[in-house]
């Protein structure tokens, strides 16, 4: 699901990504450009995927493609598809000094890009291209062939390895991000367990995501049944439970979290626990060296088979950083490895017991195994046991008790539909 | 009546509308199968893409009444016979069922071997097949159809762009809707705006009001400065005593969006700053009163240049200093695009577009002021009447900020 413009919270962050931080990420594919025979890379990314410009540049295209045109020794250059009005406000953004644009925000980086490279060497130079499919066919090919007379290849799985390796800084930018994440997915389910209809404890999600300085933010929960919808329009009823995703992106960094809230599903665990478990036995298959595969299969064999293959459809997880969604996927039968350094960001949804349950935690590839990037394990863990602590209240408090928070809290448990 | 009551109302309003919906829907399927008889074709595949811009058309949501999630979808239309949405991913199959107009509803994770079956199975007889929205369809959708169609595969954009081209009557009741939400938007912005509060946090509250009044998306950009040199995605900036704020305000209802583009200043406003924001209403009424049916765009761009220009501005009419004088909207019609002195378009009866002067003045900075407008059979009409109701000033409370 695709906002129209990333909207929220637009800074760079000089404190927690310094400019010699850019100057180390620049060293590190330098060298691998090095090790790959290159002497130019040309990194494009997009709103979409923004991922291989802002590991450069450390600003995110609010709309069309950017791109990065980085040689052996030659200073970066930001090239950008857009009118000259806007560079004042790309300056405050970025640490690239060298910033120039296309003829229109309509026009491709062909012409822009070729010039660029041009000022390397004229003809023959080995040109790494990371994030060509950010650019429409059209401009694809044109960038092609302004290139021609030099020797071109993808660069994708080369920035990708660099990437993949979460530096430091990007470490701390995603535990802040997933603060937010978490404390949106916490103020869905409060807001519910208060009276509100699903739509309502959705955008109260929304709400305190973009307050915390998200710039993207993207909030899916149980609206129109047990499935996952966005909120579209007014209206909608308070259901018997809420399941919420919330996925957002602060500092260019994404994050996700999962709350859910109602009544426990029949049975003695429930399925809030079957989710929960999935996920905790895929963070705890994490190490260098698993195969994504065996990840999933972790998850999957804890699962009834109708739950399995809605977990399935849903995605069980991914890499996670500068793109919502980055390698390895995990998923079955997936001969990825995991790398040491790589961010994780997991979950299971599943509907159980005619509920839409969801758990999600973030995990960090660390060399002696899973390492959580937040304290305490998948949120629905502090949900279930939450739920738990108010059923105990609520039952001790009896049948005398039948006004206000206590009968509140009461029916947010039972999962009951009146709202007071 | 607040945008809240258009969408709230009782349980006969909502049948209504559903009704209306479920009519406009019909409505559109049938202009469509109209123009793809007059171009020879058989089945017209429209693609989307995943990408819902403001600037551009999303054919594939205009056509089946559905926002997709996932990044492949396709609304398969035959010359005769029931329409086919297929949508991706495989879990939205509940929220496509509800939400589209088109009954026979499809959720699936491999569009490209849905879709490869129905070519060769259902739609196997189809002669001459029209492809829409393949230049942002994923590669392997657009590798499956090349492979698939081979010499049946003709260019069907023109047949759906040229129904999509004036908003319809269903398409203009929501621009109206979004405008409303919008100036709702812009009101709560001038009542929450106060000094110390960052950028971002005043334009969280004013883009959660306007989704709790009903706006699907945003495009929304607020910014302030003491001298403007654009607008632009809001930053950690506190805003300050003085302040300009320019508020660009582009929610979309069902996927259509509005625009209007605001000006406010917190506290008393400059006499250069009056001066200012005067000379781009009246550019804009300018702009208005030349617009209407037959009227070519160029001339309306042209009245707004003139009047700026008579003022002594004149090399502020051009790029840095502006974009352009306006455009469409997304979802469906994206005529007359720019509103600019090089168009060739020719304004009809039923196109709706953003006319906004914005530009940088030397003195005040750069402003925005402007208006959704809509062109009937009698000339045009402004769907606001905010941008001619002057600049925007924000009391401060010295004590407690704004009041």
């Amino acid at each position: 699901m695709e906002n129209v413009l990333k909207r929220g919270l637009t800074v760079w962050d000089r404190s927690l990504l310094p400019q010699d931080e850019y100057h180390e990420r620049v060293r590190a594919v330098r060298e691998a450009m090095a090790h790959a025979g290159l002497d130019v890379l040309v990194a494009i990314g997009d709103s979409v995927r923004p991922g291989n410009f802002a590991y450069l540049s450390g600003y995110v295209p609010p709309l069309r493609w950017m791109g990065v045109v980085l040689g052996a020794e030659a200073e970066p250059v930001l090239v950008s598809g857009g009118g000259a009005r806007e560079v004042p406000f790309v300056r405050t953004q970025t640490w690239l000094e060298d910033l120039r644009t296309s003829a229109s925000l309509f026009t491709g980086p062909a012409e822009v890009v070729s010039a660029v490279v041009s000022e390397i060497a004229a003809v023959g130079l080995r040109v790494g291209v990371a994030g060509a499919q950010c650019l429409e066919p059209a401009a694809e090919r044109e960038l092609r062939g302004a290139l021609s007379g030099h020797r071109l290849q993808a660069a994708d799985g080369m920035l990708e390895r660099v990437r993949a390796r979460k530096r430091p800084r990007e470490v701390v930018a995603l535990s802040r991000s997933l603060e937010v994440a978490r404390a949106a997915a916490r103020a869905a389910r409060e807001a519910w367990i208060d009276g509100a209809t699903n739509r309502e404890a959705l955008l109260a999600a929304e709400r305190v995501a973009r307050s915390g300085g998200c710039r993207d933010v993207r909030v899916l929960g149980n609206l129109h049944g047990e499935a996952l919808s966005p909120v579209e329009r007014p209206g909608g009823r308070r259901l018997g439970s809420l399941a919420c995703v919330c996925a957002v992106e602060r500092l260019g960094y994404w994050s996700q979290a999962a709350a859910v809230a109602g009544a426990p599903p029949a049975g003695a665990a429930g399925s809030v626990g079957g989710v929960t478990g999935a996920v905790r036995a895929m963070a705890q298959a994490v190490r260098p060296g698993a195969r994504a595969g065996d990840v999933a299969e972790a998850a999957l064999a804890l699962l009834e088979p109708d739950a399995r293959a809605t977990a399935i459809s849903y995605g069980l997880g991914a890499g996670i950083g500068l793109d919502p969604v980055e390698g390895p996927v995990i998923e079955p039968g997936s001969d990825d490895e995991l790398v040491e350094g790589t961010v994780l960001a997991l979950r299971a949804l599943a509907v159980e017991d005619g509920r839409l349950c969801c758990a999600a935690q973030t995990i960090r590839v660390a060399a002696e195994g899973p390492e959580p990037l937040s304290a305490g394990g998948p949120l629905s863990d502090e949900v279930q046991q939450r739920d738990a602590a108010a059923a105990r209240g609520a039952a001790a408090e009896g049948a005398a008790a039948r006004g206000g928070l206590a009968v509140r809290a009461q029916s947010a448990v039972a999962g009951r539909t009146d709202s007071p | 009546m607040g945008a809240g009551r258009l969408w709230r109302g009782d349980g006969a309003d909502v049948a209504q509308r559903a009704q209306r919906r479920a009519s406009a829907g019909q409505r559109r399927i049938a202009a469509v199968r109209e123009a793809m008889a007059a171009d020879g074709l058989d089945l017209l595949v429209v693609l989307g893409s995943g990408r819902h811009s403001f600037i551009a058309a999303n054919l594939c949501w205009w056509l089946s009444g559905l926002r997709q999630l996932g990044r492949d979808a396709a609304v398969l239309l035959p010359l005769d016979g029931e329409p086919r949405l297929i949508v991706t991913p495989s879990w939205d199959d509940l929220r496509a069922r509800e939400l589209a107009w088109i009954d026979d509803v499809t959720a699936v994770d491999d569009l490209p071997r849905e879709l490869a079956g129905l070519l060769a199975g259902r739609f196997a007889r189809a002669g001459a097949v029209g492809v829409a929205g393949a230049a942002d369809a994923s590669a392997s959708v657009a590798a499956m159809l090349d492979a698939q169609l081979g010499e049946r595969r003709r260019d069907g954009t023109a047949a759906i762009s040229a129904c999509a081209r004036r908003h319809d009557e269903w398409a203009l009741g929501l621009i109206a809707q979004a405008v409303q939400i919008a100036e709702a938007g812009f009101s709560h912005l001038c009542e929450t705006a106060r000094p110390g509060m960052r950028e971002f946090e005043l334009a969280a509250l004013v883009d959660a009001h306007m989704r709790a009044l009903g706006a699907d998306d945003n495009f929304l950009l607020i910014s302030a400065s003491q001298h403007n040199r654009a607008v632009h995605a809001p930053t950690d900036r506190e805003l300050w005593p003085g302040d300009v704020i320019l508020a660009e305000i582009s929610p979309a209802v069902e996927g259509q969006f509005a625009q209007i583009c605001r000006t406010a200043v917190l506290g008393d406003a400059t006499p250069a700053l009056r001066e200012g924001y005067a000379l781009l209403a009246e550019a804009f009424a300018a702009g208005l009163r030349a617009a209407g049916p037959g009227v070519p765009v160029r001339e309306v761009a042209g009245e707004v240049n003139r009047l700026v220009s008579e003022r002594g501005y004149g090399r502020f009419t051009r790029p840095p200093y502006m974009r352009s004088r306006g455009h469409a909207m997304g979802l469906g019609a994206m005529v007359p695009a720019d509103v600019s002195d090089s168009s060739d378009v020719v304004l009809e009866p039923g196109m709706s577009f953003v006319l906004h002067p914005n530009q940088y003045l030397p003195g005040p900075g750069y402003l925005l002021c402007g208006d959704q407008i809509e062109i009937a059979d009698d000339g045009a009409r402004a769907l606001s009447g905010g941008a001619l109701a002057g600049l925007a000033e924000i009391p401060v409370d010295p004590a407690r900020g704004a009041t």
